[in-house]
């Protein structure tokens, strides 16, 4: 039997977003696709479904969620191999000092140095410009205070970073102080 | 319309297509003198009367850039570096803390997770640029002159760019208007406020005036007096 009109388009429809993700540096959105693309946010949905599954069985490459889009990468289970191979690619390596910046910018944005440096009790300027060049935050503004301190937010780059899709995949503060393991909260937010 | 050439050692051509090279890293951003060319530049839209809005925001837009590929250029990279142990908090937690210590342990493991997934490296330079990269740059800059500073260098051409006025610090524009204020009233002994704004009429000069009258008034040095409600200022040498 021959194939119909509808399903050649729909094979060529995901042959064109597995090529534009395998260019793209970066994540990019369901929304950008169907509209560069022209199809329905519905079909190109569909379409990268398919195409994490059929990623997903025996592959290569992974098709991953991550920062509001979809990035092409290699599979987890080859980092080794993939590490091994780029000898020069070094990566980014981060303190506790920078990850607890993170976390308190993370659940407080927008927010000032004087305020992060409050919760955590010691300065964090040296911190904070380490985060600002390497582009995991970036200003957003001033507050409407005394002394007009800078306001900080998290970047689509720190989303990427931690493989999170949003903000709001992170669980709630609260859900840390009810003595639930990282383990746990892991599992919830997968 | 005139298109503005840059003429430079190794390159000729329009701006834009310098500071796409730039940011491509095909022309090494390092051996560009940025200043050279972006007070050529404005000098070229002064003279070719270009002073629109749009012109302006283009001529911000292309210095931007340009400072930006010559900062990235000077300073090294930081794609591939390790976040030093710095401001390690040794202290016992505060309550406040201690959900965000948590938080850390969940954002370890996210990131040691997203570590086995690679991806394609992103293109060097962003053709966009935020708020961010500006207070960026800027940090970047005064880090450098307040070393270059410490390092008790001569700072070079303090005049300024030809037609643009050099910023100058708020408090030595004040010192600046004091030393006027003074000369004027050895001359007078008393004059009006009017007399010191006369025929300048920017916000900026009336609050410079304003400090320096204030500043003179504290040092006992004038006095200020205002026969009514609107009526002008008074000021006269003690």
């Amino acid at each position: 039997m021959w194939p119909s009109p509808c399903d050649d388009e729909r094979r060529n429809l995901t042959r064109k977003i597995e090529a534009l993700l395998f260019m793209s540096p970066q994540p990019v959105s369901t929304r950008e696709l169907a509209s560069f693309l022209g199809f329905p946010l519905g079909e190109v949905e569909s379409a990268l479904e398919g195409l994490t599954e059929h990623y997903a069985a025996d592959h290569g490459l992974s098709l991953l969620r991550s920062a509001g889009g979809w990035q092409m990468t290699t599979a987890p289970d080859l980092c080794e191999v993939v590490g091994g191979f780029q000898v020069n690619a070094e990566r980014l390596r981060l303190s506790r000092a920078a990850l607890e910046c993170l976390a308190i910018i993370a659940y407080n944005q927008p927010v000032t140095r004087p305020e992060i440096e409050e919760i955590r009790g010691v300065r964090s300027d040296r911190v904070i410009d380490t985060l600002l060049r390497c582009g995991l935050i970036k200003s957003a503004g001033r507050k409407k205070e005394a002394g007009a301190p800078i306001l900080y937010r998290t970047t689509d780059l720190f989303l990427d970073l931690f493989g999170l899709n949003s903000i709001g995949d992170l669980p709630p503060l609260s859900e840390y102080d009810s003595g639930i393991e990282v383990g746990e909260l892991d599992e919830k937010l997968s | 319309m005139d298109v503005f050439e840059v003429e430079i050692e190794g390159f000729s051509g329009p701006l834009e297509l310098l500071c796409s090279l730039l940011e491509s890293g095909e022309l090494d951003a390092s051996l560009i003198n940025a200043r050279e060319i972006v007070s050529a530049y404005w000098q070229f839209l002064h003279k070719s009367g270009r002073t629109s809005l749009d012109a302006i925001a283009e001529f911000l837009i292309l210095a931007a850039h340009l400072l930006l590929s010559k900062a990235k250029a000077l300073i090294p990279p930081v794609s591939d570096a390790v976040i030093e142990e710095e401001e390690e908090n040794t202290l016992p937690p505060t309550e406040s803390l201690l959900p965000y210590r948590i938080a850390v342990d969940l954002l370890a493991k996210k990131f040691a997770e997203r570590q086995r997934f690679f991806n394609r490296p992103p293109e060097e330079g962003s053709p966009v640029f935020e708020v961010g990269d500006v207070y960026l740059l800027s940090a970047m800059w005064w880090g450098l002159y307040a070393e270059k500073n410490r390092l008790a260098c001569r700072v070079e051409d303090k005049e300024g760019w030809e037609g643009i006025p050099m910023p100058i610090p708020e408090e030595e524009q004040v010192e600046k208007r004091i030393a006027e204020v003074c000369s004027i009233l050895k001359e007078k002994r008393r004059l009006f406020l009017g007399d010191l704004l006369a025929g300048r009429r920017s916000r900026s000069y009336l609050v410079v005036t304003l400090l320096a009258l204030l500043e003179l008034c504290r040092l006992g040095r004038i006095s200020l007096s205002q026969e009514g409600r609107w009526s002008d200022v008074a000021i006269a040498l003690r």
